[in-house]
């Protein structure tokens, strides 16, 4: 091979490897002070980061408060303040304290719980529950109501009793804002803390960052620096070497 | 030949799908069966105490509700119980006369295997079963391969009835 060809190979190459050779230096150098930067406990949540790494917010947060209690479900999971009680599939639709019980309303059961957030049953409709529910609520006299598209209900939870009424002074359980620092503490529980500089620096320099695909382009790459390397050498030897230049005086 | 094992592969392929929810029988229609459409009102039985620990040492796991509603007339009881069986809970009806298993049925199966267990003959071999000491029945269940873990929900269930059964004889 003619010398001038291996010297533009080499040059095009050297032009080619250049973002890359800077990419795995810098975060090569990085990845050995690893402890003296403490990498590993610093944190990114930027938002298109967490969604490169299909970190997801939750698809549903909805709050209701009951004495106090900020009830929250994020997506299947059940919050009293920040304690995870207990896991449902099924949309919270309401919920009522009553008689130190607290009565949250899903789409097809109602489940009872203890202050503490222990489960004492769940009540559905092979229980006699109204079905297409959609709101609870209570009356002054501390009576709960269930209320259905078609009507309201009078519920005895103790004797599974649900007569249709016509009551209409009723307070029906509201969707609440949740509380920012609940919420937040609990999306930030949910989804982790993040992602680690460490993490994002080693996916950086192994490739995974751009998925398997990230992986094979930066093995042609690391053949590319090998061969970088080879027409350096080439030209290195094979370069007639230029005599110096002697004047006469 | 081509064409059995196409036909073998889309049955397969429509059975799957179909087991991974069946609605067999809704759960107020088996206690209404039971008794002859007179359904009584509902008893409930707490989960405490020395029962939770015998029903938990049956489970193997912990039991989450703090009491359970059962329909009771003279001596038949029937139990509507929730196990999960691999991953998806698994609604069983468990009807005990006499502290024998009158009837136990497969209600709701979620799971996406193992929905072996709603066959008949199967379902039949717990008929006139007993509780042998607290944790076990007097009479051994055929399991079904590929339907370890539904087999071992079933049973724990109708394990849990008897033992409810027994507890609240005399209530």
């Amino acid at each position: 091979m003619k010398l001038s060809s291996v010297i533009n190979i080499h040059r095009a190459l050297g032009v080619f490897c250049f973002p890359f050779m800077m990419l795995m230096a810098t975060t090569g150098i990085l990845l050995n002070h690893t402890d003296d930067l403490n990498l590993s406990n610093k944190d990114i949540t930027w938002g298109w980061l967490m969604s490169w790494y299909d970190i997801k917010k939750p698809e549903q947060l909805i709050a209701y408060d009951n004495k106090n209690l900020s009830i929250t479900q994020i997506d299947q999971k059940i919050f009293f303040n920040k304690k995870e009680v207990f896991k449902k599939k099924q949309k919270l639709l309401g919920t009522i304290f009553q008689d130190e019980i607290h009565y949250l309303l899903f789409e097809a059961e109602v489940s009872l719980l203890t202050e503490n957030g222990e489960l004492i049953e769940a009540i559905k409709m092979h229980h006699g529950l109204p079905s297409s529910l959609i709101s609870i609520g209570a009356s002054k006299d501390q009576k709960i109501y269930l209320r259905s598209t078609q009507s309201n209900y009078l519920c005895d939870f103790d004797n599974l009793k649900f007569i249709k009424s016509e009551d209409s002074d009723i307070h029906w359980s509201k969707e609440s804002k949740p509380l920012s620092e609940i919420s937040n503490q609990l999306i930030y529980e949910y989804n982790g803390k993040g992602i680690s500089i460490h993490k994002l620096i080693t996916d950086l320099h192994n490739g995974f960052f751009f998925t398997s695909y990230g992986k094979a382009f930066l093995d042609i790459v690391g053949l590319l620096f090998i061969s970088l390397s080879c027409t350096g050498l080439w030209i290195y030897f094979k370069k007639p070497k230029s005599k110096p230049s002697t004047t006469q005086s | 030949m081509k064409k059995y094992f196409l036909a073998f592969l889309i049955s397969n392929i429509f059975i799957g799908y179909a087991a991974v929810y069946q609605d067999i029988q809704k759960p107020g229609d088996f206690v209404k069966e039971i008794f002859s459409n007179k359904t009584p009102v509902a008893k409930k039985v707490w989960i405490k105490g020395d029962v939770k620990k015998n029903i938990e040492q049956i489970l193997q796991h912990s039991f989450s509700s703090l009491r359970v509603r059962y329909w009771k007339h003279e001596d038949m009881t029937v139990w509507i119980l929730d196990e999960i069986g691999k991953e998806e809970a698994i609604t069983f009806g468990i009807a005990i006369k006499d502290n024998y298993v009158h009837n136990a049925k497969v209600l709701t199966y979620r799971e996406t295997r193992g929905f072996e267990i709603i066959r008949k003959d199967f379902q039949n071999q717990f008929k006139n079963a007993k509780l042998k000491g607290k944790i076990q029945l007097n009479k051994d269940i055929d399991g079904i391969s590929g339907a370890t873990l539904s087999v071992k929900a079933m049973t724990k269930v109708v394990l849990i009835a008897l033992y409810l059964h027994h507890i609240t004889a005399n209530k």
